[in-house]
């Protein structure tokens, strides 16, 4: 390390008196050989100048402006801690909630504007499975019929069978709390083959998928008694509208019940750990099996 | 380069942080466009009960600059909406630093013998304003180094044990706010 670089290090402690005799006598004497340092005095003076100014700047337990200003426009995931603290902490700060208010009266009046895409999926965008997308945009009334067509088919007719894997793609019905009685409600038919030994139950849900979060399951048999499965069988992809979630039951005595047949009701609750301030879903679904 | 402030014309992010890097050179035309849209945010009468308002662009380029330096923005917002953004933190600022009163001790004033010119006083009057804005500027890591060391009397040594960091640490980063405001300062002066 030079000396002059020493000698920097210690103006901010001689403009604030915080070294000794000895110590500012050295790094005067060195100011005076050395202009560098010499505007660094100066710099520091200046700073010092205004060091009775400097509390007005303190945020120090206030949310930062860049938070408030995320959550004002709402781009903080409802369901993470993060919301949780801040509508806690706003709860408690008029002087934030005044902040956020603020915010949000401008970010109403200027919203922020967004950039097209990267080039690499623009070109993705204008070749789909080799057709230009204009001849898409034709072709979309077409595609969209044949696709309704489809999984209405997958959804009321057949799973989709891998092999052993049967994949059931769970419409969503009812909320549990929607549903009066459970033995009015039209099944879903579900079909299984006797040596499948995977069950994949696909379902949306508008939930963000968050690490925290748990789904409480059970299946039902209609004259049983619940059969909890495991939360950890539960997997969500995020999709542009909602979370494309799949329970995989491997577990044999859950599949031996399964295969016994007959009407079943899978039941997925959202469970929040305690600091989460939200009413959690629960959802239900019907369903007949078949075994072939 | 009309055609990159035109709303016409869709935003790339090559196209975003090439306004960036005109901004950054000092390019005239793309100077008055942000100074435009600084004035949008600030203009609003949402902030019509602040002081200073006017203050505010200067310490919104000051910050901007630091952050284009710092290299900061990628791109993955339009440069417009990224110059606002700071704008708006910066008017929260300027709002919060309102609410908080401080008194200032007659005796740590300075004050100007009898005989002290006028454009003395007005130019040390200038050389506080422009330091406040550097401080403004300068971002609340170094804001909060610079409060221990001037406001709270720490040594390198207390402030390393009070953030955790080696004394060392605590230099370097002194080192880099003070390469900062100077860089500031000359571009305010």
């Amino acid at each position: 390390m030079s000396v002059n670089k020493e000698m920097a290090d210690l103006i901010p402690m001689l403009v604030t008196g915080k070294l000794s005799e000895a110590e500012s006598k050295i790094v005067h004497e060195q100011i005076q050989l050395s202009p560098e340092l010499q505007k660094e005095l100066e710099l520091w003076q200046g700073i010092y100048l205004v060091r009775k100014e400097l509390p007005r700047f303190d945020s120090a337990g206030h949310l930062p402006p860049e938070l408030l200003d995320r959550f004002a426009q709402g781009k903080v995931n409802q369901l993470s801690a993060e919301y949780g603290e801040i509508t806690r902490h706003l709860q408690g700060c008029p002087a934030c909630s005044e902040d956020v208010e603020s915010l949000r009266q401008v970010v109403r009046l200027i919203p922020e504007e967004h950039v097209k895409l990267p080039r690499e999926r623009t070109e993705w965008s204008r070749s789909i499975f080799g057709l230009r997308v204009p001849t898409v945009r034709a072709l979309a009334p077409v595609f969209s019929f044949l696709v309704v067509v489809m999984a209405l088919y997958v959804i009321f007719q057949r799973t989709g069978e891998q092999g052993d894997i049967a994949t059931v793609m769970l419409k969503p019905q009812f909320e549990k709390r929607a549903v009066t009685d459970s033995t009015q409600v039209p099944e879903m038919q579900v079909f299984l083959k006797q040596n499948t030994n995977k069950v994949i139950f696909a379902f949306a849900t508008d939930r963000l998928e968050v690490p925290e979060y748990e789904y409480v399951v059970n299946l039902t048999p209609k004259a049983g008694l619940p059969i909890i499965v495991s939360s950890a069988a539960v997997e969500c992809q995020p999709t542009q509208i909602t979370n494309q979630c799949e329970l995989s039951v491997t577990d044999s005595n859950i599949l031996k019940q399964l295969k016994q047949g007959g009407s079943f009701s899978l039941s997925i609750k959202e469970q929040f750990p305690g600091n989460v301030e939200l009413e959690p879903v629960q959802y239900e679904y019907y369903f007949r099996v078949s075994v072939k | 380069m009309l055609g990159l402030f035109s709303g016409t014309s869709k935003a790339t992010p090559e196209s975003e942080v090439k306004l960036a890097q005109l901004y950054v050179s000092g390019e005239k035309a793309t100077y008055k466009q942000v100074d435009r849209w600084i004035n949008q945010v600030t203009n609003l009468s949402v902030w019509h009960f602040v002081d200073d308002i006017e203050d505010i662009n200067s310490v919104v380029h000051l910050k901007l600059f630091s952050s284009l330096k710092g290299q900061r923005f990628r791109g993955d917002s339009t440069f417009r909406t990224y110059v606002q953004r700071i704008t708006r933190y910066t008017c929260i600022d300027q709002v919060r630093s309102q609410r908080v009163s401080r008194e200032i001790e007659p005796d740590d004033i300075p004050m100007p013998a009898e005989s002290e010119r006028p454009d003395l006083l007005h130019e040390e009057k200038e050389e506080r304003r422009i330091f406040i804005k550097i401080f403004r500027a300068i971002g609340p890591e170094c804001q909060r180094i610079w409060r221990m060391i001037f406001s709270d009397s720490m040594n390198y040594k207390e402030i390393g044990v009070k953030l955790g960091m080696p004394e060392g640490t605590v230099k370097r980063k002194v080192h880099e706010c003070k390469q900062l405001a100077i860089e500031l300062k000359e571009k305010l002066t």
